[in-house]
């Protein structure tokens, strides 16, 4: 079943705005239109680097840009900590942000993370 | 095709005729000869129908089916080689997606029933002719149809194939020249 995630619409909503087909976008982004729809139906993971590159082909300033972030974070299906399937959206959000920070520590860092994980849940 | 099991309430060609006509008033697509398929399906659906979602598949997924229609849902998907033959211009590939939209306007639950026995259905009961005419009605309206004077003209103006332009020609009861 196809519901789009928070980050389908933003996207769908630029796409609307500018007047690009699915194609287009697709086309600019160098991707094809069935994994851009797949993304935004969250059938398939957003990939690390998809959203800057929307950033920066389509140009969006400041504000558009951090909507489309935050709305990203929030349609994160794959989380390196696992969220009970009740979690409500904003739990997935907060899970999503923790688990992007997780992406850019440092090995030493997740090392660290690893063996505090360890201490408190044995 | 899953459809297949279905029966829709019987729809008349001017009963469809009639609902293709008020999509293109909705639409604003009212004067327009050549109805820009892809645009309709991904910049203005979207507008005009809450919770709409448009979405293009992959072969695996969708196999033999061109396109792939959920009412309920009001999702339209489509085969991606079909999806860009439409951008392309192709006039198979842009029947195809309005008869999607034919589906989506015409086969809402209260209207589509699971067929019960193996009675055949009559043409007008079933989804897939409706859908069909719908896409025809959509692309070709009565009025601009009987201006256009040849099938060659036909093809032209709408976008459509040889075929399609000689059914509606028939549907219509026109007599163009040199056409059975």
């Amino acid at each position: 079943m196809a519901r789009l995630t928070p980050f389908g619409k933003l996207l769908r909503k630029h796409r609307i705005d500018a007047g690009l087909l699915l194609k287009d976008m697709a086309d600019r982004l160098g991707r094809s239109a069935p994994f851009l729809s797949a993304v935004e139906t969250g059938e398939k993971a957003i990939p690390a680097g998809l959203v800057e590159e929307i950033i920066n082909e389509f140009a969006l300033n400041g504000e558009d840009a951090a909507a489309l972030r935050a709305a990203a974070e929030q349609s994160k299906k794959e989380f390196k900590i696992t969220v009970g399937k009740t979690a409500t959206d904003s739990q997935r959000e907060v899970a999503a942000m923790f688990a992007r920070r997780f992406n850019s520590l440092s090995a030493e860092d997740l090392e660290q993370f690893k063996e505090l994980l360890m201490k408190r849940h044995g | 095709m899953s459809n297949l099991v279905f029966r829709a309430r019987p729809l008349s060609t001017a009963a469809i005729g009639a609902t293709a006509d008020q999509v293109r008033e909705v639409l604003g697509l009212r004067d327009v000869r050549y109805v820009p398929v892809p645009e309709v399906l991904e910049l203005l659906l979207p507008k005009a129908l809450e919770g709409y979602v448009f979405r293009v598949g992959e072969h695996e997924e969708l196999q033999e089916c061109h396109g792939q229609t959920r009412p309920d849902e009001r999702e339209i998907c489509l085969r991606d080689d079909v999806y860009q033959r439409m951008i392309g211009g192709a006039g198979r590939d842009r029947l195809t997606g309005c008869h999607e939209i034919g589906h989506l306007v015409l086969h809402q639950t209260p209207y589509l029933a699971r067929r019960i026995g193996e009675q055949p259905l009559k043409a007008f009961e079933d989804p897939e002719w409706q859908a069909n005419c719908f896409a025809g009605s959509l692309l070709m309206p009565e009025r601009f149809f009987r201006e256009a004077g040849s099938v060659a003209v036909a093809i032209e103006m709408f976008g459509v194939t040889a075929d399609a332009a000689r059914h509606r020609m028939r549907q219509l009861k026109l007599g163009w020249e040199g056409v059975k």
